[in-house]
């Protein structure tokens, strides 16, 4: 069986970068797949955390080690958005990762390791009708599973780094306004809407 | 990041009011200018922020695995980025769910990891 890994949103990818361990999405050893739905959301607003970073390492790897899967859920959703800009992507990710996978499984002994962020995976509907070829896995599951074959060494320190804003430079960078934009006193004054 | 306006003059952008509003949301403001001086900007109206209090619940019930990010986002357009922020503040940690999956489904995520851990140990 021939499997790839696709990533359903932008969770994975923002927790990972921000805790600079974005490679370990390639230590499994299979492709890598980012739905240009999920590509859009990342890099959408390049000043928010992590954007930048995943922007770059997408750049810097593929096509050798991952693709951006291109879906007509993102066809659509540029359509929409010409003619109102307005249109929310609004779980237009995961409906670009289902089109994806649909398109694996096409092929012959193939399956797919679908990569969620941890709350999504209990409730995203259609992850109770996949067929046995398709494991669904969540940031953290993954992380820690790394860490049980002994290929990362701290999977909870990946995940605390994700939200330490004391000690993370790219969240401190982020919060004090280093990173070029405006430095504020509330951090929920940051959250504008993208 | 700086951006230069685009610019029209009072005159047209009379004429043109309704293609003029139509195109802010993809081109952005406009400044409109009379006798060749700039008196006036068009623009989309601004983001409105995120309400600070139910920000931190929201993220409280994210860490706690009982909201998605897709609800968060949903309800207040931030970035993911912006929700770590807000886990970080209050000192929460992300959620850690567990996917259920069938035996086979179990069986063939611990090939996979074997199989990373086996070509690791042949790469060293």
């Amino acid at each position: 069986m021939k499997f790839s890994l696709i990533v359903t949103d932008s969770g994975p990818l923002i927790t990972l970068a921000v805790a600079n361990a974005l490679d370990v999405m390639f230590l499994p050893g299979l492709p890598v797949i980012v739905p240009d739905m999920v590509r859009n959301e990342v890099i959408a607003d390049l000043s928010k955390p992590g954007a930048v970073l995943v922007a770059e390492w997408m750049r810097l790897n593929s096509p050798e080690k991952l693709t951006i899967g291109p879906t007509e859920v993102f066809e659509e959703y540029m359509l929409l958005r010409s003619i109102n800009p307005n249109t929310k992507s609004k779980n237009r990710g995961e409906q670009a990762a289902a089109e994806i996978l649909s398109r694996e499984l096409d092929q012959k002994e193939s399956g797919a390791v679908l990569l969620f962020e941890d709350a999504a995976v209990r409730k995203v509907t259609y992850l109770t009708r996949l067929p046995d070829r398709v494991v669904v896995t969540s940031t953290s599951e993954f992380l820690f599973g790394l860490e049980s074959r002994r290929l990362i060494n701290d999977a909870q320190g990946i995940l605390m780094r994700a939200v330490d804003v004391r000690g993370n430079e790219v969240l401190a960078r982020y919060l004090d306004g280093s990173d070029g934009s405006e430095p504020v006193q509330d951090w929920a004054d940051r959250m504008a809407p993208t | 990041m700086h951006h230069s306006l685009r610019s029209i003059t009072s005159s047209e952008a009379k004429s043109n009011l309704g293609e003029l509003l139509a195109s802010l949301g993809s081109q952005g403001a406009v400044e409109i200018t009379r006798n060749g001086k700039p008196v006036g900007i068009l623009s989309p109206p601004f983001a409105q922020p995120v309400d600070a209090g139910r920000l931190a619940s929201l993220a409280l019930a994210y860490s706690k695995g009982l909201i998605t990010w897709n609800q968060v986002s949903e309800e207040t357009g931030i970035g993911f980025g912006d929700l770590l922020v807000a886990l970080g503040s209050q000192n929460l940690q992300l959620p850690k769910v567990v996917a259920k999956r069938t035996p086979t489904q179990d069986g063939f995520y611990r090939q996979i990891l074997d199989a990373a851990k086996a070509s690791q140990g042949l790469g060293q």
